[in-house]
This record gives structure tokens, sequence and C-alpha cells, in this order.
């Protein structure tokens, strides 16, 4: 194959084959969306927001120095590994009900600090949306008394508590995002498919390539006799001749 | 043997030259025609090979209708099956095969006696006869030297028949013809086994004068002028 390969070569070769292009991509794009509406399960999201307020507890009216802020934000990290501290999980577990385990729990909540704030936001993941929330609410609740027990402090407070939302949009699958993804990756592929037979084709299929290979010159090109001009040179006279050849030949 | 035998559809395929001279595909024989004639220069190229690398690929179409343009260009031509092993010259012409070139080299007739005519004016076919034992060896005999004299004494243009060249009948007559023509079937012919066939042509010393790009998928906007004249 010619090395410089033109841009307007590859458009030809990619047009000729658009039939193949097509059938890869559109299987791609209605496998994904298919398998995305009815085979994932829908997960919901449910979210609690708690806020940590020291300066509260304190008597002394403080400045707000930046090793105060610093000290926040350390705390911060200390209460974020508390909740996800067995000790508050396992609580969790029990109202929540049996068929969980403590990995489980771990991997679909997410504890995170809201940036620049004293605000840690607890954000659960599960196919129910109601388990959800029991959980996101059940931790924030546990958070607050545990936090009271050990370190005698009630500076925490539910800032948003999670709730039930019967038009809640799952978060996952998003079946459109997969389609369009699917789409991108299907046009992809199917163009690397059809450069590669392209490659592979070793037949001689144009003058060009004749005179390239064999380096002879092309006399004449015949075109394909087509199924209908066959059919019309089909002489009554002859068809029957093939007939009787095809009895002495069975 | 069952590998070399064409679909049952294709074997009757017609010799669209004589039925259909207005069809663009005529063009391309028509065109086939010219670039021989032009090929020839100062040179005498009276007797031509029809070959190809592999099995099927349309030397039998192509040669019957060369030799269809050539006599309807009022010269007097003749057409020969040399494919001795798979000969298909008269089932496309729709004519007995019960003599023909094995007969007369098996000393069985004379010259005049296997030369048939096709129908068409100016125009005799030579069919290959029943297919012998030994074909290769047949080919080597000066009787081969003998028919191509008589031949080209009586005729302008002889056009042969070949058998394709993975077997070696062809390039022992390519060595006696004055030029030769390679078919190409662009939906099948290799390029590997075409390169090959081109190195075995020019090292039995024939006069190769090009390739004829035979089943050629056109496009509907590639289309020939005049496509259309006869729809």
């Amino acid at each position: 194959m010619n090395e410089e390969l033109n841009f307007r070569e590859i458009l030809l070769m990619l047009l000729k084959r658009w039939k193949l292009i097509l059938l890869i991509t559109s299987l791609c794009t209605i496998g994904t969306a298919l398998v995305s509406f009815y085979l994932l399960t829908p997960i919901y999201q449910a979210k609690t927001e708690i806020l940590v307020n020291r300066s509260l507890d304190s008597t002394v009216e403080s400045m707000l120095s930046v090793a105060e802020i610093d000290s926040n934000l350390k705390l911060i990290e200390t209460y974020r590994v508390i909740i996800e501290s067995p000790r508050v999980m396992e609580r969790v577990l029990e109202v929540i009900g049996a068929g969980a385990t403590m990995e489980d729990l771990l991997l679909q909540t997410k504890v995170e600090p809201v940036k620049d704030s004293q605000v840690i936001s607890i954000t659960v993941e599960d196919p129910d949306q109601g388990r959800a929330v029991l959980i996101a609410n059940t931790i924030a609740t546990t958070f607050q008394g545990e936090v009271v027990k050990m370190l005698s402090m009630n500076n925490v407070h539910i800032l948003a508590e999670a709730r039930n939302n019967p038009a809640a949009i799952p978060v996952s699958p998003k079946p459109i995002l997969n389609s369009v993804i699917a789409f991108v990756l299907g046009l992809a592929t199917s163009m690397v498919v059809v450069f590669l037979l392209v490659q592979m084709d070793t037949r001689l299929q144009s003058e060009k390539e004749v005179e390239e290979y064999l380096g002879l010159p092309v006399l004449a090109t015949i075109a394909v006799i087509d199924k209908k001009t066959r059919k019309a040179f089909r002489q009554p006279k002859v068809e029957e001749v093939r007939n009787e050849y095809e009895k002495a030949e069975a | 043997m069952s590998m070399r035998r064409q679909k049952p559809d294709d074997r009757y395929q017609k010799l669209i030259a004589h039925w259909e001279p207005l069809s663009p595909l005529v063009e391309g024989y028509r065109t086939l025609r010219l670039n021989i004639q032009f090929s020839m220069g100062d040179k005498l190229m009276q007797t031509i090979l029809v070959t190809s690398p592999g099995a099927s690929e349309g030397k039998t179409i192509t040669a019957a209708n060369l030799s269809l343009m050539m006599a309807k260009d009022h010269k007097k031509t003749v057409l020969l099956d040399f494919d001795l092993r798979n000969p298909r010259v008269h089932f496309t012409f729709d004519m007995p095969n019960l003599y023909g070139i094995s007969s007369y080299f098996s000393d069985m007739c004379q010259i005049p006696d296997i030369i048939q005519p096709s129908g068409v004016s100016e125009l005799s076919i030579i069919t290959a006869g029943p297919i012998p034992h030994n074909p290769a060896e047949m080919l080597g005999t000066p009787r081969l030297l003998e028919l191509m004299a008589y031949l080209r004494q009586n005729y302008d243009f002889v056009i042969v028949d070949s058998p394709p060249l993975i077997v070696s009948d062809a390039m022992v007559l390519a060595r006696e013809m004055d030029g030769c023509v390679m078919v190409v079937d662009a939906s099948k012919t290799k390029r590997d086994s075409a390169v090959k066939a081109v190195e075995q042509l020019k090292a039995a010393g024939a006069n190769l004068l090009g390739v004829v790009l035979n089943n050629k998928k056109v496009g509907k906007r590639e289309g020939y002028y005049g496509y259309g004249y006869n729809a």
C-alpha cells in the first residue's frame, strides 16, 4: 500500500464501506443503550450535610485567626475518619438490617468536607432510594450522638437531612451519556476495522494497483456484468441447452 | 477438478459483444481491441494469447469477446480453445466439441477439419476436443508450430484461450505467440499470484502486452459515457 494516503483517498475508502461502519456503530450504540436502560440497576443517591462549629462551643470570643481555621480543618478531617470508623458504621449496619457488610457500606458511602467550609457532606448510593436516604440519615444522627459521647462537645448539627424524593433520577447508569460514548467508540472501531480490511485485501482492484504492482499497462477494464444485464442476454435457445447439460450432469 | 468448475450460470455467459453491441461492457472490449492494435506498432501482432493467473477469472469470456470484436472489424479471425484441461469455448458459443485441437494433436483430424464456423461472419472457432490425458506433453510437439503456421497464413488474427498460469501449458503457448494478454479479476485475483504470473510469463519469453481488468465494480457515478443507451 502506498504510504502517502491522502485525505481524499481515506474519505473515499470510508465512504465506500459506509454500510459496515454504520452496522458496527449502530450495533455498539444500540447495544449499550439497551444494556443501560434495561440491564443495569439504577443507583440512587442520598445526601446529608453536617455542620461542624467549634467557635460556638468556645466561651472565649476569639479572633478567627489562621491557626483557628487550620485547626478547624483538622477537626473536619478527624470527623471524617470518625464517620468512617467501625464505631459509627456498625451502628448503621444494625439499623439497616442484615444482608449488608461493612465493606459494601463503606464503598457506597462517600464522606467529604465541602471545600472552604465547616460542612461535611455524606453521600450514599444505593439501588433503593429509601435505603440510601435511611443510611445517610442514620450515619448523620449516629455520628452526632457519638461525637457528644466521645468528645463531650455538642458542636455537630445536621444541616440538611436526606429526603425521599419520588421524582429522583438515578445517578447511574446514564443511558444517554453511555450511548454517546458507545457511538464514538463504535465509529472509531469500525474505521479501524475498515482500515484493516483494506490493508488485508490484496486483490488487484484498480487500474492504479495493476500498474503499481505488475508494471503493466491496463489494456481494458470490464465492469461487472450485473444480474439485470445477464438476464437480458440469456437467449431462450441457450437456456434449453443449459437445461440439457444440467440433466446430463445430474 | 471441481474447484475449476464454474457456476452453471457463469458458464453460459453470453457473447456480449455480439448481442449487445452498444453495451458499455462492449466498450471495454472495443478498447481492448484498439489497445492491442496500437501496441502492435511495426511488429506483427497476429496471434494473441489470453491467460490469467488463476482459474475462472474471465479468460474465455475475454478471448471470445475480443475475437468477436476483431471479426466485427472485418478481420478474418479464429478463436482457439487451448485449455485442454477445462475447455469452455464450445459452451460459450454453444457448439459441439466432438473434435478439436486434441483430435488434431493425436493425429485423428487434419487442420481444416477442426475449424468450425461460429455463426458470426469472419469468425471461426477451433474447440479443444476431447480432454486428453497428457495435455502438457501434447503442446511440446511440432504440431503446435504447424498449426500456428497454418493459421497465420489463413487468418488475420488468431486469439488463443489458454489454461491459467497455475499449469505450465500457458507458458509453452505464450512463447509461440506474438502477444499475450493477462486477465485479472478485480474481485478475485491476488497481488502475489498476479506478480508471480507475470514473472512466469516473462521467464517463458512471452511478449506481455498488458492486463485486462475484469469484473471491476463500477460505481454509479463512474459510469461510461453512453450508459443507458439500451436501458
